[in-house]
């Protein structure tokens, strides 16, 4: 009898003939399985943070990859010539009329 | 006398107080990060807990699955390991659920299912006198024994718990659990006198 249990009905040579005829444990094969098992489940809880970092920056990488709405600046209108040119003929100049053609065949609009 | 008993047991009583404080470390450092504390842990309990399930399962394939399953258990719940409870109870509280889940899984709870080498050796007097030893009559009437009854007997045989901590584990009522043990030492009390 204990003293936690002090009116039970036990049998403390029950207990002793039994610890002294139970004494199987696991073989090494099921000891290996289960510490490997433990083992490798501890590896993946302390990669886990490790993975998620990971997979957070590529997300960042892939998401800053994709095209976007383009910024495009504003034409710089003061080089296209193309008021300058149309002045020109009418003033006449020769070269002014050549600088606009040739802004105008590099692809300046306007 | 009783002055050497009660030596014996204030020795019992520190070894015991001792275990559960050792226990509450180890795990505590388990959960640090040190793989040593739990292989010691491991060691400490493999036996107990095995011949727990195996006896209260009675197949050896299904209790090598539960077995593994309980340790991985452990491993997941350390962070909710408080460390002012039994180690030992949390473990045999761990491995009570998952027989008892193995159990519906499997669709059949026998409830005095005998491996047939343990049939044989409980089946009479003149058959137990041929295998000899008591330990093994023993052993073959706990396998006889119903589940409850084994549960409870294993409980305080293997994982040295008391009625209360039995009866959290089983979740039982503690007057239940008192019965249970005192119906399973009859039995068994029995089946040796029968042998004998």
């Amino acid at each position: 009898m204990t003293p936690n249990d002090p009116d039970v009905d036990e049998d403390e040579d029950l207990l002793r003939l039994y610890r002294a005829s139970a004494n199987e444990h696991p073989d090494a094969t099921l000891d290996n399985r289960v510490l490997r098992a433990v083992r490798a489940l501890r590896a993946r809880e302390l990669q886990m943070p490790l993975l998620f970092a990971a997979a957070a920056c590529l997300l960042i990488a892939l998401v800053a990859s994709l095209p976007g709405r383009r910024s495009v600046p504003p034409a710089d209108t003061r080089t296209f010539g193309l008021y300058e040119g149309r002045a020109a003929a009418l003033l006449g100049d020769p070269e002014a009329m050549r600088q606009m053609a040739i802004r105008q065949m590099r692809g300046a609009s306007n | 006398m009783e002055l050497v008993w009660g030596a014996i047991w204030t020795v019992e009583q520190q070894s015991a107080l001792s275990t559960v404080k050792d226990d509450a470390a180890l795990m505590c450092r388990y959960r640090q990060g040190d793989e040593q504390a739990f292989e010691q842990l491991y060691r400490r309990y493999r036996g107990p807990l095995y011949r727990f399930i195996v006896r209260l399962m009675l197949n050896r394939a299904d209790a090598d699955e539960v077995f593994q399953e309980v340790w991985v258990a452990v491993v997941k719940g350390r962070e909710r390991y408080e460390p002012t409870a039994r180690f030992a109870t949390l473990l045999f509280a761990i491995a009570h659920r998952r027989i008892a889940d193995h159990g519906r899984r499997a669709g059949r709870r026998r409830e005095t299912e005998i491996p047939p080498d343990v049939e044989d050796a409980a089946a009479g007097p003149s058959v137990l006198a041929e295998n000899a030893a008591l330990g093994e009559a023993l052993l073959a009437a706990i396998a006889m024994l119903p589940q409850t009854q084994r549960e409870v007997f294993l409980l305080k045989a293997e994982g040295e718990l008391t009625l209360e901590e039995i009866a959290d584990i089983t979740v039982a009522p503690y007057e239940t659990v008192k019965s249970r043990l005192k119906y399973a030492n009859r039995a068994l009390r029995e089946k040796l006198g029968s042998w004998r």
